[in-house]
């Protein structure tokens, strides 16, 4: 059975290999969806337990102390990809919001994606 | 890490913000008044010169906001570092994010870049009401609205002096 979805890590490949188009409108909405559920199916299949919200995730997530070994990769990347993922939320024009989801593709959920692949 | 600190510097940052956007309503509302003003004075005198100086004053105005809110948008961005770092200290986050420079009031002077930033399609609220105010007084000035024609002033003449 594969860690995350099919369609869900599918989208979240494109938005490595597309960062500027998943930056924002719907894409980024898209992206941010595709996170979360990720996310949330990772933590399913690992640990075994589903958060309602991102901050619950990672509070749930920095509690774990017995990461299987295989997962070691996985669960680092995912701590900083939820660590930094704030800025899928924003919509305001208070800075380049642009570029800062296009820092958390490019820094933070390329190395999640590349974790997830053997996976998958 | 302790959690006051940056409680506090939150609402320090806070602070700012919200006397930054009031500066800002105060620079808007005195753009409202005066240009009004100077339209009415206009049109009512007949001096077509003075829908020039309102294009002038707007953006002139335009130019202030924007550098207030260039001020504004550093302070909001800095209390959203914050803000991570107080929901990284809320999930016992081992390493909390520290934002770059840590704890500092310190700003950069706004820059041209951030002007272009401010006049996006993505903040038209913000000089939309600047530009219709700037058109319309071009469109006055160009029309000469409220400048009475001499020719006007012949046909009255002749005409008050025919009975």
């Amino acid at each position: 059975m594969p860690l995350v979805e099919r369609d869900t890590f599918k989208t979240l490949q494109s938005a490595v290999l597309d960062p500027k188009t998943y930056a924002s409108g719907s894409e980024r909405q898209s992206l941010r969806a595709a996170f979360d559920i990720a996310s949330s199916q990772i933590t399913k299949q690992i640990f075994n337990f589903e958060a309602e919200t991102r901050p619950m995730r990672r509070s749930r997530l920095n509690a774990q102390k017995d990461i299987p070994e295989q997962y070691r990769e996985v669960i680092a990347a995912l701590k900083k990809a939820l660590a930094t993922a704030d800025t899928l939320d924003k919509s305001g024009g208070y800075d380049d919001d642009d570029e800062d989801t296009i820092k958390f593709i490019r820094n933070a959920l390329r190395p999640l994606v590349k974790a997830i692949e053997p996976f998958q | 890490m302790d959690k006051e600190i940056v409680l506090k510097t939150w609402e320090v940052y806070q602070g700012l913000v919200q006397g930054l956007g009031e500066t800002c309503w105060k620079i808007r509302t005195v753009f409202y008044t005066a240009s009004s003003a100077v339209i009415a004075y206009a049109f009512v005198h007949s001096i077509p010169f003075l829908y020039v100086v309102v294009a002038v004053l707007s953006i002139v105005f335009l130019v202030l906001e924007a550098g207030y809110k260039q001020i504004q948008n550093q302070y909001i961005v800095k209390s959203a570092q914050i803000e991570r770092t107080l929901n990284d200290l809320l999930v016992e986050e081992p390493h909390p994010f520290i934002p770059e420079g840590g704890i500092m009031t310190a700003i950069k002077t706004p820059t041209y870049r951030g002007y272009c930033r401010l006049l996006r399609w993505r903040n038209w609220l913000f000089w939309v009401p600047y530009a219709f105010v700037f058109v319309c007084a071009v469109a006055l000035a160009c029309s000469r609205a409220g400048i009475k024609e001499p020719a006007d002033h012949c046909d009255q003449a002749m005409h008050s002096k025919a009975p």
